[in-house]
Formats: C-alpha cells, sequence, structure tokens
C-alpha cells in the first residue's frame, strides 16, 4: 500500500504520482504507516542526504558517499543489513527532491571528487518506476565531472535509464549464484535477468559494475561462483565494466541475531563463522581467501584491466591477490577509475 | 516523566539526555556498524529520545549529555526505566561489560532499590519470563544451564538479547529458545572448517611444549599475531623461558607453515 504524508503533498514526486493516477492514501505522520514491506511513505525530510560510508575499523574501505533517497526495500535478502540497521521495515521514500538536489550541488561545489549512489539504505531501482529518482539524478550528474553517482540494484528495472545519457552513471548489480538467489533474495529478479539488464545498459553505453558481496560459503560454492562468472562474461565485455567488488557475508551481532531468527534461518550460518577484528562475524580466514581468491582470479583472468577491490576485508587480501595494500581510504579511493578520468 | 523514580529526582540528568530524532538516528546509524553497544532510548512521546550513550566518544560527541561517568549514565537508564526486568537486566549487564563498569558493585549500590541481594544468577532466574521457565521445566533444562548460557554472552547469546529486547510472543519465544537451545546457538556446534582444526592443533602443539610460556591467538587467526606470556621471578627463571623459546622455535615453524597454507 502506497502512503502520502500530508506535508510531503506539494512535493514533485507526490505530484509525479497524482498525474499518473497512481492512487495513495494520506496520512499525517509516516508513523501511521503499517510497519511491513509492502508498505510505502512518501514523506517530507529533513536530514541530510548525502554522507560518507560508515565504513569499519580494521579492514580497508573505500571512501564511498551515499545519497539517502529511500530508507527500506521492497526485496528480502536473509542476510540485508538493513534489518539491523533501519528503525522499521517499511519503505520511507523522501519527497524532498529539491533538498536533495541542493545537497548534490553542494557536494560538487566542493570540488572533491567522489562516488555516491542510493544503494545503501535501499535498492537504487527496484521503485524507479514509482519514484523515478534516476531521471532526477542522471541530467544533474551529467552536467558536471566531479560526481560519479552510481546506481545499485538487485532488480532489472533499467527502463528509465535506457532514455538518459549514461555520462557519469554506473549502474551495478549484486550478485550471487541462482541457487542462493532463488532462497535467499527474496524479491529480486533472477541473477541471470541482472545480468541480461546488464547488457542492455552496457549496450546502451553505459559503464557498469558488479558487486559479489556477500559472497556466501555453500556446498558446490565453487561450481555455482564458476558459472555464475562464465555467463557474466559471455554477455559483458571487460571494457564495459568500471569496477567489481568482492566481499564475504559478515554480520555484526545484532544482524546476526537478527537473521537467525527470520523464519527459514538460513543454513549459510551454520559454518565456520568467527568474530572478526572490528567485532563483525565472518568466515573464518581460511574460507574467505578461498571464496575471495577464486572470484578475484577468475575474473582477472578475463577482464585483466577491470579495477577489482575487496570491500571491507582485510589489508592481507590485498597484499595476497592484489600484490599491494592501498593501506587508507583514500589509498584505496584514488585507484578507482573516476580519480583517473582525468 | 518516567512512571516511578528509583534513584530520585534528578532533572538535571534526566533533561541533558534527551536529545531529538535527528540525532538519535544520527547516533544509531554511526554506531550500529562499528561497535557491539546497546543504545538506551526511551520515547518520551513526541519524537523525544532519551539516549544513554556517554560511555563512547562519537555518542559523546552527539548527545549533549551531562552524565560524566559511565556509572551515572547506568543511572539514567535505571531512573527512566523505572524498575528492573530480565529485558532491562539483559541490557544493564550487557553494558556494565562494555564499558567495564563491575556489575556487582553497582547493583549493591542499589541493593536497596532492587530487593535482595540475590547474586546475578538468580536474579535473572527470578525474572524468567513465565513461557520461557514452562518452556525449560518441559525440556528439563536446569536454571544453571541457563545461567551458563548467560555468561557464554559474547560468543553466542546475542540471539537471546535479542528476543528478549524484541517482546517475542510467547510462542514466538518458545520457538525461539528452542531454536537457541537445540539448534546449538546457544551451545554451538564444532563448525571449525579442516585448515582451522589443523591450525587450532598445531597452536596446541606449541602450547604443549612450551610450557610455562603460553601462546594465544587472540584475533581468531585474522592476523598472523600471536601473543606469547611468560612470568619470571629470577634471571635464572628468564634464561629457562629463553630456552624454551628456542626449543619450540622448529614447532613454531610448523605452526607459521599451517597459517601460510591458508
Ligand atoms: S536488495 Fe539490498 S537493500 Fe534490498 S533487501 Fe536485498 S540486501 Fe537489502
Amino acid at each position: 500500500m502506497l502512503y502520502v504524508e500530508r506535508s510531503a503533498l506539494q512535493s514533485h514526486l507526490a505530484q509525479n504520482l497524482i498525474k499518473r493516477n497512481i492512487h495513495f492514501e494520506l496520512v499525517d505522520s509516516c508513523q501511521e504507516v503499517p510497519d511491513t514491506k509492502k508498505d510505502m511513505v512518501l514523506k517530507s525530510h529533513i536530514e541530510n542526504f548525502c554522507r560518507a560510508c560508515p565504513a569499519t575499523s580494521h579492514y580497508r574501505c573505500c571512501n564511498y558517499w551515499t545519497a539517502d533517497v529511500m530508507e527500506g526495500c521492497p526485496f528480502d535478502c536473509a542476510y540485508c543489513v538493513l534489518q539491523a540497521y533501519l528503525p522499521h521495515k517499511n519503505i520511507q521514500v523522501n519527497a524532498d527532491s529539491e533538498r536533495f538536489i541542493t545537497s548534490l550541488n553542494e557536494l560538487i561545489k566542493s570540488g572533491e571528487k567522489r562516488r555516491i549512489g542510493t544503494g545503501e539504505l535501499s535498492d537504487s531501482l527496484a521503485l524507479d518506476e514509482l519514484f523515478p529518482f534516476s531521471q532526477i539524478i542522471a541530467p544533474l550528474i551529467n552536467a558536471q565531472d566531479i560526481l560519479q553517482f552510481e546506481f545499485k540494484t538487485k532488480s532489472d528495472r533499467i527502463g528509465h535509464l535506457l532514455n538518459l545519457n549514461p555520462k557519469n552513471v554506473i549502474v551495478s548489480w549484486s550478485l550471487n549464484p541462482p541457487e542462493i538467489a532463488e532462497r535467499w533474495e527474496l524479491g529480486a529478479a533472477n541473477p541471470l535477468k541482472r545480468i541480461a539488464a546488464a547488457k542492455k545498459c552496457a549496450d546502451a553505453g553505459y559503464k557498469v559494475a558488479f558487486h559479489f558481496d556477500p559472497v556466501i560459503y555453500y556446498n558446490g560454492w565453487e561450481l555455482g561462483y564458476a558459472s555464475l562468472l562464465k555467463t557474466l562474461f559471455d554477455n559483458i565485455k571487460g571494457s564495459s565494466v568500471e569496477y567489481v567488488s568482492i566481499s564475504a557475508f559478515r554480520a555484526a551481532s545484532r544482524l546476526l541475531a537478527g537473521i537467525r531468527l527470520r523464519q527459514a534461518a538460513p543454513t549459510f550460518l551454520n559454518e565456520d563463522i568467527i568474530l572478526g577484528l572490528d567485532r563483525k562475524y565472518r568466515y573464518f580466514r581460511g574460507i574467505r581467501l578461498k571464496l575471495l581468491g577464486f572470484i578475484y582470479k577468475t575474473i582477472k583472468k578475463e577482464w585483466e584491466n577491470v579495477f577489482l577491490y575487496f570491500c571491507m576485508e582485510h589489508s592481507s587480501f590485498w597484499e595476497r591477490f592484489a600484490g599491494f595494500d592501498p593501506i587508507s581510504r583514500v589509498g584505496l579511493e584514488e585507484r578507482f577509475p573516476h580519480y583517473n578520468a582525468f | 516523566m518516567p512512571k516511578k523514580s528509583i534513584i530520585g529526582e534528578n532533572p538535571i540528568w534526566a533533561d541533558a539526555a534527551i536529545c531529538d530524532r535527528q540525532t538519535f538516528r544520527w547516533t544509531r546509524r554511526t554506531l550500529l556498524e562499528h561497535l557491539d553497544l546497546p543504545l538506551f532510548f526511551y520515547d518520551r512521546g513526541e519524537s523525544k529520545f532519551f539516549l544513554i550513550t556517554d560511555f563512547d566518544s562519537a555518542a559523546r560527541a552527539a548527545v549533549q549529555s551531562a552524565a560524566a561517568a559511565p556509572e551515572e549514565a547506568l543511572t539514567i537508564s535505571l531512573y527512566s526505566y523505572g524498575g528492573v526486568s530480565l529485558r532491562e537486566w539483559i541490557e544493564l549487564y550487557r553494558i556494565c561489560r562494555n564499558i567495564k563498569v563491575d556489575f556487582k558493585r553497582f547493583y549493591e549500590n542499589h541493593n536497596g532499590q532492587f530487593g535482595s541481594s540475590e547474586d546475578i544468577e538468580k536474579l535473572a532466574t527470578k525474572n524468567y519470563p513465565d513461557e520461557f521457565i514452562s518452556y525449560l521445566d518441559e525440556k528439563g533444562i536446569n536454571h544453571s544451564t541457563v545461567s551458563l548460557a548467560l555468561k557464554l554472552w559474547d560468543n553466542n547469546s546475542d540471539a537471546l538479547l535479542y528476543a528478549v529486547q524484541n517482546r517475542l510472543t510467547a510462542q514466538s519465544f518458545k520457538q525461539f529458545v528452542e531454536k537457541a537451545i537445540d539448534g546449538g546457538y546457544v551451545f554451538p556446534k564444532d563448525r571449525r572448517v579442516k585448515e582451522h582444526i589443523d591450525l587450532d592443533d598445531a597452536l596446541q602443539k606449541v602450547n604443549n611444549a612450551a610450557n610455562p610460556l603460553r601462546i594465544h591467538n587472540l584475533d581468531n587467526f585474522e592476523t598472523e599475531r600471536l601473543n606469547i606470556a611468560f612470568e619470571v621471578e629470577s634471571f635464572d627463571e628468564f634464561s629457562a623461558a629463553v630456552n624454551r623459546l628456542n626449543a619450540i622455535t622448529p614447532l613454531m615453524k610448523e605452526f607459521y607453515d599451517a597459517l601460510k597454507k591458508l
């Protein structure tokens, strides 16, 4: 069910719903909206839209920025960090797109090159047909060269993007083998459909990116990831790929507890999971080395020049597979193609 | 205002710890990803939140709390809760551990307010929800087993905390306990992969030979760092320890070779 806060009714996004005859109910406050993943509310917004990703201690991070246009996601991934991170299950969409544009403009004015995206507190494209943020964001992003914007998704809803200029916009997909996605990424598009959507975007001139995150350890993982990667290579040329991130499953204790309490408690928790240096639970290092090493080497063989990075992983992984340690957030950030574009 | 004060009125602390929704959410976001710290908050209506966060510097920056010491922050939390149920007790116990406050001492300071001077385990047992007690009876699990589970807090009782914090219904609580105890979460099964077992064994071998030197891995083999500890009271003991260190060199090499093979 879709709701709109009375105070957000004049917003561009609410007016857009009215124009398209999309039915919604008016509420005084988003607090009145039922707290399920099926409920969405367009609400007025008072906080900053753009902020630095909180990252993690002891492990290497990439200095990413996030744009919080929406909190909550219609998909239901078993491992999703939002279960522990957000105080609500419903989807709260921030209506004040003018303010959002202002905060993006402020970032641009700062003159510092940054990578930023909407995929941290939601899926960037899952609801793009209803709330067309891509159409608001792309023209603004393409009028400058400071920010590179990433739409990160597990959907195949790329309709709006195909009519836009792809210049400084990256479209990225999180990928896991279909057998994992079917069980633990409920509601998300089948990974093969995600790859098909990526191909369409690449054909339309977009740079695409992929996130092997979280990589899941399970019986048959090697075959599963090998076949997923083969499909990816068969469809996407390395020259269209901006970057690939690789990272194994990890969870803070609160998230881990939440995952265990899900109706079908995921079997991927029944593995050798240890408490990491940042007090997040993750697979024993030996398992991570196998998983990440396999994916890293397979990709490097096929897409030799694509920038690969480990998200929140220990420096020893960098040293072993990439041959260097980025040392700091900035050190890692500077290796992204965006920072070397001119 | 809180329903019942157990430490007497103290409007300065209480008011100082109120923050707005935006600050609350910022703090929550900032802390949740990094730290294993519970955030105490108390909805006073009208989107006011009551944060007890003085034990962390990031939170300290965010919340204009006048609570100068951890004990004071804890006292505020008691003040706002107005009593101690199992849920509150677990949170207090956990927060004491996080900020290294001696729970027993703290508890004794509030003795008159809490009731009798029973020990922590008994206090917990006394406050178990009815459905939990009946589940334990049904399954023949005694209270000391549960106390033990609570003591294993750091590793595996977060799920229990979650269940209590989230006020599950009687039925889902029962299901949860069933999962937690029978499913091996409270007393986890050995899920170590072979490489992990080999490393543990290699380190154990070093330790057996090294006695009285103790060699610990402190980070689940996330790094190659080991902690080597020994005590000496004389030069002779020091020489013996150094010789012992020399004697275990081949075993240490074996251990590091196993680590490199990962
Ligand atoms: S798609 Fe992303 S945000 Fe949505 S449920 Fe899955 S992990 Fe969470």
